[in-house]
C-alpha cells in the first residue's frame, strides 16, 4: 500500500518566494550601481 | 505585485491546468516529476526519480532561451514594424503600438504553440514573470525623480487606503450574498482590493484557505488582468485623461503589479511612472492587511477550527494566534509580508536623484540610458512571461459565483478608483 502524498501548502513555497523577492531586488541594484559607475554602457546592450 | 508570491500561485494554478491539460499522458511524462517543486526546493521530502532534476534542468533551459528569443523578437518587431509601415496606411497605427503589446501577444503565440507541443507545463519553471518584473522595477525608480516620488506618495496612499477599504468591503459583502465560503471571500477581496495573487497568497496564509481556493483566484486575477493592460489606457486615452490620472487610474485598478507596469507602459512614460508609484503603495500596505485578516478570523470565523486537515490548507497555524496589532508576531508578518523591491525601488530613486543634482547632464545621461535599457529588457522578458505562463484550465474549477463577484467587483474598483484618482491627481505636475 502506497504512503498518502503529502498535502501541498502555498506556505511551503514561501521560504522560496522571500528569497525569489529579495533576489530580484540585489539583482536589481547590482546593475543599478554597475550603469552608475560607468561598467554597464548603452553600446553594450542589444 | 508584487511581496509578491504571484510565482508561488501561478505554480498552482499552473499544475492545476497542466494536470488537465496532460491528463491522457503516460505517467513518466507528467509534469508533476518534471516541473521543479518548490517544495522541493525549501527542503520538504521530495520524491525524485533518477535523471528527473537532469530533465528539469533541461525542459527550464529550454523555457529560458525560448522566453529570452521572444524578448528578442519583440525588440526587432518595435525597430522593424514602424520602419516596414512608412509611407502606407498603417504608419500611424504601427509607431503607435508599444513593446509591452508585441511581447504579450508574441507571449501568449508562445503559450499557444508549447501548448500544443505539450511541453508547456514542463517550462513554467522558465517564466518568471514576477522575477522580471522586480528587477525592471528596482531599474524604473532610476528613472524616477525622488521629488516626484515624495509628491505622489501621499495621494498614492490615501487612494490606497481608500480604494482597499471600499473594494475590500465591497466584495466581502457581495461574495457573502451570494453565499461564497469566508476563506474564498477573503481570498478574492484581498486580491481585488490590493495586488492580486500576492494578496491572495498573503491572504490564503492568513486564513488558512485551501489550495484550490487559492489556485483559482490565482487564475481569476490573470483572467482579467491581461484585458485592462489595453483596455485602461484605451479608455484613459478616450476620456482624455491626463498624465498622471491615467496612472494613479491603472496603478489602482489592474491586480497584478506586472499588469500594471505593462499598461503604464502602453499609456506612456509619466503614467508609467505614477503607476508604479501608486502599485508600490498598495504593495506595501499588504502585510497590514494580512495581519489583520489574520485577527479577524481568529476572533470571528475560526476557520482552523472548522477546517478538515484532509483538504489541504494554505496557512501557517502560528500566524492564527495574533490577537491584537502590537503583537510581535504581528510585526513579523507585516516585515514577511513586505514586497522587498519596493526598498531597491526606492533607493535607486534617491540615488538617481542625488547623482542628477552632482553630476553633469553629459556624465549621467549615457549610464541613466543603460539603466533604461536594462529596465526595458527586464519588462519585456516579464511581459512575455505573462503570455506563457497564462493557464485557462484552472479557472473552470472557480465556480460561476466566483467568476461573477470578481467581474462586479472589478466594475467597482473601476468607477471608484477613477473617481479617486479624478480628485488626488488631477492637478499633480510632473
Amino acid at each position: 500500500m502506497s504512503a498518502p502524498e503529502r498535502q501541498e501548502s502555498p506556505d511551503d513555497h514561501r521560504r522560496f518566494s522571500l528569497s525569489e523577492d529579495w533576489t530580484a531586488t540585489i539583482i536589481g541594484l547590482v546593475i543599478f550601481t554597475a550603469c552608475m559607475v560607468g561598467l554597464i554602457s548603452p553600446e553594450l546592450i542589444p | 505585485m508584487t511581496g509578491d508570491r504571484r510565482t508561488t500561485a501561478h505554480g498552482l494554478a499552473d499544475r492545476a491546468g497542466a494536470s488537465a491539460e496532460e491528463h491522457h499522458r503516460p505517467q513518466t511524462d507528467s509534469p508533476s516529476l518534471n516541473a521543479p517543486s518548490p517544495a522541493a526546493e525549501a527542503g520538504s521530502t521530495p520524491v525524485e526519480r533518477p535523471g528527473s532534476r537532469a530533465s528539469r534542468i533541461g525542459w527550464t533551459a529550454a523555457g529560458v532561451v525560448i522566453t529570452v528569443g521572444l524578448a528578442w523578437a519583440v525588440m526587432a518587431l518595435v525597430d522593424w514594424v514602424p520602419a516596414a509601415a512608412e509611407g502606407t496606411g498603417f504608419e500611424r497605427l504601427a509607431k503607435s503600438i508599444e513593446y509591452p503589446v508585441y511581447a504579450i501577444l508574441l507571449g501568449f503565440a508562445g503559450n499557444a504553440v508549447l501548448t500544443a507541443l505539450g511541453i508547456r507545463s514542463k517550462m513554467t519553471a522558465a517564466f518568471r514573470t514576477e522575477f522580471f518584473i522586480k528587477v525592471g522595477l528596482v531599474l524604473l525608480g532610476a528613472t524616477i525623480n525622488f521629488a516626484i516620488f515624495v509628491r505622489a506618495f501621499g495621494p498614492a496612499v490615501v487612494q490606497a487606503i481608500l480604494l482597499i477599504a471600499a473594494v475590500f468591503a465591497f466584495t466581502w459583502w457581495f461574495a457573502g450574498r451570494l453565499g461564497l465560503d469566508d476563506r474564498l471571500r477573503a481570498l478574492l477581496a484581498s486580491s481585488l482590493s490590493i495586488c492580486g495573487v500576492s494578496a491572495a497568497v498573503a491572504a490564503a496564509g492568513a486564513v488558512q484557505a485551501k489550495k484550490e481556493q487559492l489556485a483559482f483566484t490565482a487564475t481569476l486575477v490573470i483572467v482579467f488582468a491581461v484585458p485592462s493592460i489595453f483596455l485602461l489606457p484605451w479608455l484613459a486615452n478616450l476620456m482624455g485623461l491626463p498624465d498622471a490620472v491615467t496612472g494613479a487610474w491603472i496603478g489602482g485598478n489592474i491586480d497584478t503589479t506586472a499588469a500594471v507596469t505593462a499598461a503604464g507602459a502602453v499609456a506612456g512614460e509619466q503614467p508609467l511612472q505614477i503607476a508604479s508609484i501608486v502599485k508600490v503603495t498598495q504593495n506595501a500596505l499588504l502585510g497590514i492587511v494580512a495581519v489583520l485578516l489574520t485577527m479577524f478570523f481568529a476572533f470571528k470565523a475560526n476557520p482552523a477550527a472548522e477546517h478538515d486537515p484532509a483538504e489541504g490548507v494554505a496557512g501557517a497555524p502560528e500566524k492564527s494566534v495574533i490577537r491584537r496589532l502590537g503583537d510581535p508576531k504581528a510585526l513579523l508578518m507585516v516585515w514577511e509580508r513586505f514586497p522587498k523591491f519596493v526598498l531597491g525601488f526606492i533607493a535607486a530613486s534617491i540615488v538617481a536623484t542625488i547623482l542628477g543634482q552632482t553630476m553633469s547632464p553629459e556624465a549621467l545621461e549615457p549610464k541613466l540610458e543603460a539603466a533604461k535599457a536594462i529596465q526595458q529588457w527586464a519588462l519585456t522578458l516579464a511581459f512575455v512571461s505573462i503570455g506563457l505562463e497564462f493557464n485557462l484550465a484552472s479557472a473552470k474549477d472557480a465556480g460561476w459565483r466566483a467568476v461573477l463577484v470578481f467581474a462586479v467587483a472589478t466594475v467597482v474598483n473601476l468607477v471608484v478608483g477613477l473617481g479617486l484618482a479624478l480628485v488626488l491627481f488631477h492637478s499633480f505636475e510632473f
